[in-house]
C-alpha cells in the first residue's frame, strides 16, 4: 500500500490506521513523505506506516507514488491518498476483481468524509450522483472513465511495465487508465468498496482542485485522443464529455448570463433546470447511506459547484488548446 | 459528465440512453453464457433509476402546469418535443463525428502501410 504524502500530519495517522482495521489488511504500508515541513513522518510511523523519503520534493502525487513503486514486493499494489480513510472492507472487495487475469486495475466509490461547507456539500452530492448512476452504468460496459486516484488498486508488474505513475499531466489517474486501456487491460469499478477523501472546504482549495482536474482532463484528452478512437464506449464518453467540458460550460458562464440580461431574468432558472434529474440517482445512492436529508439538504450547493467547475473548465480548454499554455506545476489542493 | 467535469446535457443523456440500451445487450450477453445474476441486477438498477430520472421531467412539467394553474395534463401537454430532438440531433452528431475521425484515421494509417509496402526495397532500386 503506497500513501503519498506531503504535509499531511493532520491526516495521516487516521489514514493508516484505517488500512490497518481492514478486514484484509496490507502487507506494508508504504508512506511516501515527500520531504514534508511538519510531522508527517513521525505520525505515520507511529500509526504503523513504513516511512520513505525521497532525496527531495518529487513535485507531485503521481512522482511520490512512483517512487515508491520500486519497494513494492507484492502482486498487487495500491494506492491511497494520505486524507483518506476506506471502509473496513474496502481493500478485501477490490482485491477479489483481481481473480480475473485481465484486470489490471480496481478502483471503488468516493464519499466525501466531511459535508459541512458549500463546496464540500457540492462535491457530496457529485459524487453521489456520478458513483451511483454514471460509473455503475461505465462499469457495466467495461470502462469506467478513471480509476480514481484517492484509492485504486493495481497489478504491480504492468503499472511497473508503464513506467509507474506518469507525471506528464496533472491528472495521473486518467492518464493511467486511459493508458491500460489502449494496452487493452481491463479496469474495474466495484461499488461498494467506499473511500472517505476530506474534499477541499473553501474556495480557494476547491479552485486548486479543479485547476489540476480541468487542465488534466484537457491534458489527457491532447494525449491520448488518437488511442482512444478505438476504443468504441470510451470513444463515445470521452467525446460527449469535452463536447459538455466546451459548450455546458460556455452555456452556463456566457449564454445564460447574457440571455438573462438582454431579455429575461427568468432565463437564470435554466441552471436548475435539471434539478428534479439529479436529485433521482442522488437520493437512490443517499438513501442505501441513509442520508438522504443530508443529500436534499446538500443539492443546491451541486449547482454552484457545477458553475465554478465550468469556469475553470473553459479556462483549461484556452490555455491549454488555445494559448497552448500546459499547466506543469502541481499545486496541491488540500 | 462525471466529477469534476461541468453539465449535465449530453453527458446525462448520453448514460440514460446507455442505460436503456443495456438489456438489450445483456441479453445478448446472456445468450453467449457470459451474464450473471449480479449483472442482471445491476442492469436492472440503472434502468430503473434512468426511468425514474426521467419521470421526473414529466413530473416537473406536470407540477409546473399546476403551479400555473393549467393542471398537470396540459402542464405536461405544454412539453416540446424540440429540445429532446435538439439533444439527440447534437448526441448523434457528436457520436458519429467521433467514429468518423476513427475510421479516416484507420483508413490513412492502412493508406500509409500500403504505400511503404509497395515501395522498392532500397537495394534493387539502386541496382537499376
Amino acid at each position: 500500500m503506497i500513501v503519498p504524502a506531503y504535509n499531511e500530519a493532520a491526516t495521516v495517522g487516521e489514514t493508516v490506521r484505517s488500512l490497518r482495521q481492514q478486514t484484509c489488511p496490507p502487507a506494508r504500508i508504504i508512506v511516501v513523505d515527500d520531504c514534508s515541513c511538519d510531522d508527517t513522518a513521525a505520525v505515520a510511523e507511529a500509526a504503523g506506516g513504513t516511512v520513505l523519503r525521497p532525496p527531495e520534493n518529487t513535485g507531485s502525487k503521481a512522482g511520490a507514488q512512483t517512487f515508491a513503486l520500486g519497494s513494492v514486493r507484492t502482486e498487487l499494489v495500491m494506492a491511497v491518498d494520505a486524507d483518506t480513510t476506506l471502509a473496513s472492507d474496502a481493500i478485501e472487495l477490490l482485491l477479489g476483481s483481481f481473480q480475473d487475469p485481465e484486470v489490471a486495475a480496481a478502483c471503488g466509490s468516493v464519499v466525501p468524509r466531511r459535508v459541512r461547507t458549500v463546496w464540500e456539500r457540492g462535491r457530496y452530492v457529485e459524487y453521489l450522483f456520478a458513483f451511483g448512476f454514471y460509473k455503475r452504468i461505465q462499469e457495466h460496459y467495461g470502462k469506467p472513465l478513471i480509476a480514481s486516484g484517492c484509492f485504486s488498486a493495481y497489478r504491480t508488474a504492468e503499472l511497473r511495465a508503464m513506467g509507474g505513475w506518469s507525471t506528464r499531466t496533472m491528472a495521473e489517474d486518467m492518464d493511467l487508465t486511459w493508458t491500460m486501456y489502449g494496452r487493452g487491460q481491463r479496469v474495474r469499478f466495484i461499488p461498494d468498496a467506499v473511500c472517505y477523501p476530506i474534499e477541499p472546504h473553501n474556495l480557494d482549495f476547491v479552485s486548486k482542485q479543479l485547476r489540476r482536474w480541468s487542465h488534466g482532463f484537457v491534458q489527457n484528452v491532447r494525449f491520448h485522443w488518437r488511442s482512444l478512437l478505438d476504443l468504441g464506449y470510451l470513444r463515445s464518453m470521452v467525446a460527449v464529455a469535452f463536447w459538455d467540458a466546451l459548450f455546458a460550460s460556455l452555456a452556463y458562464v456566457v449564454l445564460l448570463p447574457v440571455l438573462a440580461i438582454a431579455i429575461d431574468r427568468g432565463i437564470l432558472f435554466a441552471y436548475l433546470i435539471d434539478a428534479p434529474v439529479v436529485a433521482v440517482p442522488v437520493v437512490v445512492q443517499a438513501s442505501r447511506r441513509r442520508e438522504v436529508g443530508q443529500a436534499l439538504v446538500s443539492l443546491p450547493s451541486f449547482f454552484v459547484l457545477r458553475i465554478v467547475n465550468s469556469v475553470f473548465m473553459l479556462s483549461a480548454i484556452w490555455r491549454e488548446l488555445v494559448l497552448r499554455r500546459p499547466l506543469l506545476v502541481y499545486e496541491k489542493g488540500h | 459528465m462525471t466529477a469534476g467535469l461541468p453539465g449535465f446535457g449530453l453527458g446525462g443523456v448520453f448514460f440514460i440512453i446507455s442505460a436503456l440500451l443495456a438489456p438489450f445487450g445483456e441479453l445478448v450477453m446472456t445468450a453467449r453464457g457470459r451474464s450473471s445474476r449480479a449483472r442482471w441486477a445491476s442492469v436492472g438498477r440503472q434502468l430503473l433509476i434512468a426511468l425514474a430520472m426521467i419521470s421526473a421531467v414529466g413530473a416537473m412539467l406536470g407540477l409546473a402546469g399546476v403551479v400555473s394553474g393549467a393542471g398537470p395534463v396540459q402542464g405536461l401537454a405544454s412539453f416540446s418535443l424540440l429540445p429532446l430532438t435538439g439533444t439527440a440531433t447534437i448526441l448523434a452528431f457528436v457520436l458519429v463525428t467521433a467514429k468518423l475521425v476513427q475510421l479516416w484515421l484507420r483508413g490513412a494509417r492502412r493508406g500509409r502501410r500500403v504505400n511503404f509496402e509497395r515501395r522498392e526495397p532500397l537495394g534493387e532500386t539502386e541496382a537499376s
